[in-house]
């Protein structure tokens, strides 16, 4: 797949890639690791697509936090 | 009080500032180890990183640990952001890699026939140009779209191909097309869903269909 496809793909079926066909999720998941720019991309879809309402971030944002002290004072 | 662009110092910032400081101005102070810049950040990003993961791994507790593994390789890697790139560019790229490392490890491994075809592929791929090689990839992962966008009536397959693989605007596909600017928005967009849903039958056919069968019990079937 390239950019090109990916771009269309992600117009057509939305940036959901685990819903997406096996063969070309899988084609998609080989580009987005070489490809900066079908990284960006996706990140754009993403923050564009219509979502939920995220949940709360508080445990994530405890969670990293012991992470990061775990590692200062080790 | 702190403008978007101004420094915030590791211990002199207040909560309203730091909440109305820009990403890169936080991200500088974590440089300088301000663990509390960070946790803005990670505060103000969780939800798009979180969404970011889910659309690759398609699992909301695998999707918050990758979240969580961006975030710490992000403090980690701090002293390797430029400040002249953008924050949430750098930090959506190592969302993304993370979530394909994910994806990757979980993917079943692939069954012997396709292992086979692989590797007639790879002996191919010696005697061919880069070029030759791409293109040979190019068909390969394309089947099913291709399949598809032959399947659309001729004027969609024509919008979309000048659109998407040509790189035209659409005043310029108008004119190719002899038609208006507001008719080929209406292909383009009737295009795109006839093409969705000829894709999603792919999807189910290959989860209801023969997904998982082995090849003699394919023809057993047939």
């Amino acid at each position: 797949m390239d950019i090109l496809e990916f771009r269309l793909m992600l117009d057509a079926l939305g940036p959901e890639i685990a819903a997406w066909p096996q063969d070309a999720a899988n084609a998609a998941v080989e580009l987005l690791a070489s490809s900066e720019a079908a990284q960006d991309l996706f990140a754009a879809s993403v923050a564009s697509a219509p979502s939920v309402p995220d949940g709360d971030a508080t445990r994530l944002v405890d969670r990293v936090g012991e992470m990061i002290s775990r590692g200062r004072k080790a | 009080m702190l403008m978007p662009n101004a420094a915030v110092g590791s211990d002199t910032g207040s909560l309203k500032d730091l909440r109305e400081a820009a990403d890169e101005v936080l991200f500088e102070a974590c440089r300088r180890n301000d663990e509390r810049a960070f946790r803005t950040l990670v505060e103000r990003h969780a939800a798009l990183v979180t969404r970011l993961a889910n659309n690759v791994v398609h699992d909301e507790q695998e999707a918050e640990d990758v979240a969580q593994d961006t975030f710490v390789s992000a403090w980690r890697n701090r002293h390797a952001w430029r400040p002249e790139a953008k924050f949430t560019t750098w930090l959506y790229r190592i969302a993304v890699n993370k979530a394909i490392d994910r994806y990757r490890r979980r993917k079943p491994a692939p069954e012997a026939p396709e292992v086979i075809t692989r590797m007639a592929d790879a002996t191919v791929s010696v005697d061919e140009t880069p070029n030759q090689h791409r293109s040979l990839e190019h068909r390969q992962v394309s089947k099913g779209l291709a399949a598809a966008l032959d399947a659309l009536p001729a004027s969609q397959r024509m919008a979309l191909n000048l659109f998407y693989f040509d790189e035209l605007d659409v005043a310029k596909i108008a004119t190719a097309m002899l038609t208006s600017e507001q008719s080929v928005r209406a292909l383009l967009k009737r295009g795109r869903q006839t093409l969705k849903s000829r894709l999603q039958r792919q999807k189910n056919f290959s989860v209801d269909g023969y997904s998982g069968i082995s090849l003699d019990a394919r023809r057993t079937r047939a």
